[in-house]
């Protein structure tokens, strides 16, 4: 009965209802927009945090103080002060040394091309997939492509044990006209010492800044700058748990930890306590783990947040009116026939029941709308913000259509509080 | 979402109940008071329990809080009973009321306390940036309180038609699901304290009620649909014949009074039905963590050796075998190969027990490519598996000859002790020879690790004289702590 009676009335006042699914629509569409891109952000660092493993980066002390402004690097101490390479091995010392998967040390010196022009390039030195020793454990194999499955060579790798092979970045490569097989002669930028003769053995894709220099096995780069022995920074990967909030508690710094606490973070192979132990084990590094999302797209939507609970309650508030104007023109409209329903015995949360269901469905239309607009607003914010697409996250019609329904709702409330006000025989007689 | 949703329903599921069973005898008493009135008492209920549990937090002091809030609500429900009880005779009405009102507030502190509780125990969410597990976590809080908030008009119409004596002995029932947990939890802290002396009855006592304490909430909607099921055999639905003869205004009213019971009715059964399949697959599925593949049992040959093919075991896969020990123990250990599929050369086999050092023995898991541990989550990394330290599996030492890996029973045996798991066997008495069961045997003696059966006192007496003389000369077995030094 109470169906009927719902689809009845539904199909009534079109046009009043049409304005109010378009008012939703808009709400909606706004809300979904900002929250689709929220949420692909949010989801992309919640992935980050619970992954089960991380890098680290382990710089020298001194070079951790960040000194950048605007992009620039103003550290006086930048490049100047160096880990030594033999150290690197204490990190299969510590207590979560098996969960060390693999690190690779970088040197990056400036460099020159000998030939005309003599483009300054720089050179990176790091391992690509070499056996280290360590006690007790015979074959230990690490490197760039033990750490970075994602690296793409056109070409060969470079031998680890040989000084004259390098890989040419894909921008470098591309700027120079370089291929695979071509021979180059380099020569350390700062100070005149020995050039060498090296081959490309390959074209390297990374997607990140060693794509605009020449890779070298670790002892080219020391040679030619002089440096033997150090390295400027190592990558490290982990394997780990997922972040709790013990680690978090621990992010604070391991003084707010009590003994027991500190004990079960100790034995975590949370990336937070393993950074800590390789800072015991190699005094003179810092090591960060890299949370490449939270360090990037995290903090933009950290603040454009804010903007979207403003607006959201903003998009709540406005459509919320809007719907509401138009109940009350709705209960005066058909005034005669609520009168009717309760001379014929309806309590008044049945006849509430009856326009608040209404409501409730133009909610739902309007929201389910709404999605599908703000899904494509959102792509245009996307390219806008990022430059690169947002993909579409289900779990946000749901969340809409609730607040699409809310607003609904909450709209109507207030006006049909009229209906208890409604007298059968006074609208009956038509003096109200 | 799921676990987020079993916290709330198993924190307020009570609240809402009792609170539905309350509301009609509390409109009752109260008559010309508005309904919305008796809301006041749960809500500073539930505000006190958000100020109680915010202060633990700050203090650190979450238990002890927590048994604090059980005691006094426990006291104040006992003692407005007791004083309800003693003096009902003379002033009814706005006793019984205050009784009501008061268990009410209690149980709102208590249900606030618990749900805070058991969810600040996990994340709502990895970072502080909207993300779908946030949405789902709140979607799960959401449903629960749905579902509370319907429990509660449903509760009332059922009390509305029980009788008094029923609803009586239904409420009584479930107070006792109630208090009883609570009265063990404070038992607990009490012992705790040193309040009350610690004895192994009550110790006893509190860990089966413990253990038991998760099936509460399904107690609780077994009263609720027994209320309804006692309602719906025992109306009297007017025949065909009677309806007929009415008139028609009375005969629409009586038959949509009777639609109208029947769905309160249904909607109750559905509801508990609903909720006790959500909790019971949180329970029995989903709570439940991840089980380590089932063992094959190896047995060594003549010279105590197990020799295992290296061909058999070199795919990359986990391979678990359990080796049963004189005593009964079973010791589980497992093969893989470290070295990755594609790369050249001779495998190279881990030899290892299913058992970590720092964390027992739950074992570890293939999860695809990653070699997981039970206990703590941890990734092991495969290459290093047979290596000690962190989280690796305690190394075994084993034999490579030829093809085969050959592991000795003597150091399976060393291991036994890493391991809970016993099965009931056949065992000797060492001193008169005797068979028995290990499990059922009168008296045992553990010497070196090993355990010992006797069939009476007599040879117990006799072999702690001289454990050496019958226990035989194999050296102890090792602690756990002891693990990584025996590779």
């Amino acid at each position: 009965m109470f169906l009927l009676m719902l689809r009845q009335s539904f199909f009534r006042g079109r046009r009043r209802k049409l304005l109010a699914t378009s008012t939703i629509i808009l709400a909606a569409s706004l809300i979904t927009a900002l929250m689709t891109i929220s949420i692909d952000v949010g989801d992309k660092m919640s992935r980050e945090m619970k992954s089960y493993g991380a890098n680290l980066n382990l710089v020298p002390k001194s070079e951790n103080l960040p000194l950048e402004i605007g992009g620039v690097d103003y550290n006086p101490l930048k490049g100047e002060v160096f880990l030594e390479e033999q150290d690197l091995g204490k990190m299969k010392e510590i207590f979560w040394h098996n969960n060390i998967a693999g690190y690779a040390p970088f040197l990056k010196v400036p460099a020159k091309l000998e030939g005309e022009g003599g483009a300054a390039v720089p050179l990176v030195g790091t391992y690509f997939s070499r056996l280290v020793k360590f006690a007790g454990n015979e074959e230990f194999r690490t490197g760039v492509r033990e750490i970075n499955p994602f690296w793409q060579v056109k070409g060969n790798w470079p031998d680890d044990g040989r000084t004259d092979q390098v890989l040419a970045g894909a921008t470098l490569a591309h700027k120079l006209g370089l291929k695979a097989g071509d021979r180059l002669t380099v020569r350390y930028a700062l100070a005149p010492t020995q050039p060498e003769a090296v081959t490309v053995t390959g074209i390297l894709t990374t997607g990140g800044a060693e794509e605009a220099a020449l890779v070298a096995p670790l002892a080219l780069a020391q040679r030619i700058s002089g440096h033997t022995g150090k390295v400027q920074s190592a990558s490290v990967s982990a394997l780990t748990v997922p972040e709790d909030r013990l680690s978090r508690k621990a992010r604070r710094g391991a003084d707010s930890l009590d003994s027991l606490e500190y004990d079960r973070w100790y034995c975590t192979a949370y990336v937070s306590s393993i950074a800590h132990q390789l800072e015991e084990a190699i005094p003179s590094a810092a090591a960060r783990p890299i949370w490449q999302v939270a360090a990037s797209e995290g903090t933009v939507v950290n603040k454009i947040q804010l903007l979207m609970v403003v607006v959201t309650i903003a998009a709540f508030i406005a459509s919320g009116l809007g719907i509401s104007s138009l109940m009350v023109t709705t209960i005066m409209e058909r005034s005669r026939e609520i009168g009717l329903m309760k001379a014929l015995g309806a309590a008044d949360w049945e006849v509430y029941l009856l326009f608040l269901s209404e409501s409730a469905l133009v909610g739902l239309i309007g929201g389910l709308i709404g999605c599908g607009a703000g899904a494509l607003l959102a792509q245009l914010i996307g390219l806008s913000i990022f430059g690169s697409t947002v993909s579409f996250h289900p779990i946000v019609i749901p969340v809409n259509v609730v607040i699409s329904i809310l607003i609904a709702l909450a709209g109507s409330l207030v006006p049909s509080r009229l209906i208890t006000r409604l007298f059968p025989a006074e609208v009956l007689h038509g003096r109200k | 979402m799921l676990s987020y949703f079993v916290h709330f329903m198993r924190a307020f599921l009570p609240l809402a109940l009792v609170a539905g069973m309350l509301l009609p005898a509390l409109r009752r008493s109260r008559t010309g008071e508005a309904g919305r009135r008796l809301m006041g008492a749960p809500a500073a209920g539930l505000a006190a329990g958000v100020l109680t549990y915010l202060v633990a937090l700050k203090l650190e002091a979450l238990t002890a809080s927590r048994a604090t809030l059980f005691g006094l609500g426990l006291t104040v429900a006992l003692a407005a009973s007791a004083v309800f009880l003693a003096r009902r005779r003379r002033e009814p009405g706005s006793l019984a009321c205050w009784t009501a009102l008061c268990s009410q507030a209690a149980l709102a502190a208590a249900a606030m306390f618990s749900f805070l509780a058991a969810a600040g125990e996990e994340a709502l969410s990895a970072t502080a940036v909207l993300n779908s597990e946030l949405i789902l976590n709140l979607g799960g809080i959401l449903i629960g309180f749905l579902g509370c908030a319907i429990l509660v008009p449903v509760c009332a119409e059922l009390a509305e038609r029980s009788p008094s004596r029923r609803l009586s002995l239904g409420l009584f029932l479930m107070g006792l699901l109630i208090a009883v947990p609570w009265g063990a939890d404070l038992l607990l802290a009490l012992m705790r304290l040193e309040r009350i002396e610690l004895t192994s009855l009550r110790l006893s006592v509190v860990a089966k009620v413990g253990k038991y304490a998760h099936l509460a909430p399904y107690g609780e909607l077994a009263i609720l649909a027994a209320l309804a099921i006692l309602i719906w055999k025992g109306r009297s639905l007017p025949e065909h014949a009677e309806l007929a003869a009415l008139e028609p205004a009375p005969r629409r009213k009586t038959k949509s009074l009777i639609l109208r019971e029947t769905r309160w009715l249904k909607s109750a059964l559905y509801l508990c039905v609903a909720i006790a399949a959500v909790l019971g697959f949180y329970d029995l599925y989903a709570s439940r963590p991840p089980r380590i593949s089932t063992p094959v049992r190896l047995t060594p040959d003549a010279a105590g050796l197990i020799r295992i093919p290296m061909a058999q075991v070199a795919d990359g896969k986990l391979h678990r075998f359990s080796h049963l020990t004189d005593d009964g123990h079973l010791v589980r250990f497992f093969l893989i190969n470290t070295r990755s599929a594609g790369s050249p050369g001779q495998p190279r086999i881990g030899v290892v027990f299913d058992a970590c050092m720092l964390c027992g023995d739950m074992g570890y898991l293939q999860n695809k490519n990653e070699i997981v541990c039970i206990a703590c989550n941890v990734r092991i990394f495969v290459p290093s598996i047979g290596k000690e330290g962190g989280c690796n599996p305690i190394p075994l030492r084993h034999e490579v000859t030829g093809s085969e890996i050959v592991i000795s029973a003597r150091e399976l045996d060393k291991g036994a002790r890493y391991f809970s798991e016993v099965v009931s066997i056949k065992v000797k008495d060492p001193v008169s020879g005797k068979e028995l069961i290990n499990l059922k045997a009168p008296f045992r003696e553990e010497f070196k690790g090993r355990i010992y059966f006797f069939e009476n006192e007599k040879t117990l007496e006799q072999f702690r004289a001289a454990p050496e003389r019958f226990a035989g000369a194999d050296p102890a077995r090792n602690f756990r702590v002891q693990g990584y030094r025996q590779a």
